[in-house]
């Protein structure tokens, strides 16, 4: 704006003093409003801002010319050893230039918005890109948190399990064998109450073996993938013991210390030990399964220690039959190889306690399965070739000699 | 013998006819004129140069001819001076009333006339050259003066000092 009215005002004070010098004719005072009109003039054009200033300025250039064109003569002499003529067109020039310029600064002001458009929208994108990635780490802070929790649940079940499943069990021992020491026949639940084994008030067994149980089948729900196929098997063997237990003393116990609802606590015991030996039981033989399939073992379909060993004795026979009468047998021999490092370092070595305690294989199973093992590395041995071609030799040597004798008879 | 007499005496003004013609070598039909009078700012001891038009003069001695010894209120703030064809300088400044015409000599200038121009001081006055010769211009009462080195041309009003 200030600008604006400075050029305006340059251009007003050209044409009126123009006019006045004009009428007063010194040649002098022409050449000075000339100087003066023409420095004016060529500093607005330096310091135009818009494309508009240097249109309008482009037109005062040519008005100037029009103006100072009759005192041409004059000109060119004051203006030594420039011309009018060259002074003019240099002006004008520098007018088209800048408007050429401000034109090009005007595009690029243009493209200079739009990139920060652009921008201000890759910024709003990043910024909610920046909030969805916070609320992601937020996920992922809580699943971190959520699977350290497992984690530490499925270690504290490690270390109770044994400890805790152990009392348990040894406490349900201990009050059958208490218990059979009593004269059911003659006692009450008062002189039970009253003896050694006594518990003490809110110390229910019966809601001990209960909280157990279900702890077992909680751990099994929440983190079964957490649990290594040694654990599960620790679980089976575990919950097999409790269920031999339960067996034994379970309808004693409900009875002493069910009261009322000895029934009850019996029935409920017992789905309670139906679904964990269920769940066990899933868990064990999908586990087992897995392991086969990392040692590239497939025995096929199995979910109970029966079909386990059926598995396995088709698994072996089938690789046995396979293999006889085949003269190299490098892919059989690999098969062979993987099988006896799942069988030695997996199922007897690791999980050999708890296969023979959960009754996954009995000894005998485990021994036959030793036995065909090794009539199955007879099979993928290679054979050897010497013998066979060795007789052939002979052969060949015994015919000649006899071929060699009835030519010279 | 008489014959003699008049072949060297012939002899001797051809010779120095010749001689005198190689020391008087002339150019003729110069201009001098400048086309735009030169408007010159005196420096503090009054000396003013053109560097365009090569001359430098002290102004003081006009200022003494045209305001007198006595006059010290007086001061030239700039001087104008342009030249006509024939070379004469033609001086004035502001509050003079009269033209000084000048004629260049060797290291001077020497005034051929003081052209009485106005009763009352000028007020920027100033010179254009035209083909007719040199004009005054007095931007006050817009009149215009045709001047020659010996006064001015329609008028008769000019004063000889």
């Amino acid at each position: 704006m200030k600008k604006a009215l400075k050029i305006t005002g340059t251009i007003l004070l050209i044409i009126c003093t123009t006019t006045a010098i004009f009428a007063q004719s010194s040649d002098y005072e022409i050449t000075k409003e000339f100087e003066t009109s023409y420095g004016e003039l060529k500093a607005s054009i330096d310091n135009a801002t818009s494309v508009e200033e240097a249109d309008s300025l482009n037109n005062e250039v040519i008005k100037l010319r029009e103006s100072f064109a009759e005192h041409k003569s004059l000109l060119d002499h004051a203006l030594y050893p420039n011309t009018f003529d060259d002074s003019m067109q240099d002006l004008l020039a520098e007018a088209n230039e800048t408007e050429e310029i401000l034109m090009i600064i005007d595009n690029q002001g243009d493209m200079l918005t739009s990139l920060n458009k652009q921008l201000e929208a890759y910024q709003k994108e990043i910024s909610l890109l920046n909030n969805e990635t916070d609320s992601l780490k937020t996920l992922i802070a809580k699943s971190e948190e959520s699977e350290q929790n497992l984690s530490r649940l499925v270690e504290q079940y490690r270390q109770r399990v044994e400890e805790r499943d152990e009392f348990v069990l040894n406490m349900m021992d201990s009050l059958f064998v208490a218990y059979r020491e009593l004269d059911l026949d003659a006692g009450t639940s008062k002189e039970i109450t009253s003896s050694t084994i006594a518990i003490q008030q809110g110390d229910n067994p019966l809601e001990f073996i209960e909280a157990t149980i279900e702890e077992n089948i909680q751990v099994l729900k929440a983190g079964s993938s957490e649990l290594s196929t040694q654990d599960l098997l620790k679980m089976h063997t575990i919950q097999k013991r409790f269920a031999d237990t339960w067996n034994r003393v379970g309808s004693d116990l409900s009875q002493v210390y069910g009261g009322n609802e000895a029934n009850q606590w019996r029935n409920k015991i017992d789905d309670q030990l139906k679904d964990w030996k269920a769940s066990t039981s899933k868990n064990t033989w999908d586990s087992i399964n897995q392991t086969l399939a990392q040692n590239n073992v497939d025995l096929g379909a199995f979910d109970n220690n029966q079909s386990f060993y059926s598995a396995i004795e088709n698994f072996i026979n089938n690789s046995i039959e396979n293999s006889e009468d085949k003269i190299i047998a490098e892919a059989d021999r690999d098969e062979f190889n993987s099988f006896y490092e799942f069988w030695n370092s997996k199922v007897k070595e690791e999980w050999g306690n708890y296969v023979q305690e959960g009754e996954i294989l009995t000894m005998s199973q485990i021994s036959t399965i030793d036995a065909e093992l090794i009539n199955w590395r007879d099979e993928t041995e290679p054979v050897s070739l010497v013998i066979p071609i060795l007789l052939g030799l002979s052969f060949i040597t015994i015919v000649g000699l006899i071929i060699v004798l009835a030519r010279k008879d | 013998m008489r014959i003699n007499k008049i072949t060297h005496a012939l002899l001797g003004l051809l010779i120095i006819a010749m001689a005198s013609a190689c020391n008087s070598f002339v150019v003729e039909n110069v201009d001098y004129s400048q086309q735009l009078e030169s408007v010159l700012v005196p420096d503090e001891n009054g000396n003013v140069t053109d560097v365009r038009h090569g001359i430098s003069f002290n102004v003081n001695s006009f200022k003494q001819q045209e305001f007198g010894e006595s006059d010290s209120t007086k001061q030239i703030r700039e001087i104008r001076l342009i030249r006509n064809a024939d070379g004469f300088y033609f001086i004035t400044a502001n509050q003079f009333t009269n033209v000084y015409v000048m004629e260049p000599g060797k290291g001077s200038l020497k005034m051929k006339k003081k052209i009485k121009v106005s009763e009352s001081p000028l007020n920027e006055p100033a010179f254009n050259l035209r083909s007719s010769g040199v004009q005054l211009v007095m931007t006050d009462s817009n009149e215009v003066l045709e001047l020659n080195e010996n006064g001015i041309e329609e008028t008769e009003e000019e004063e000889q000092s």
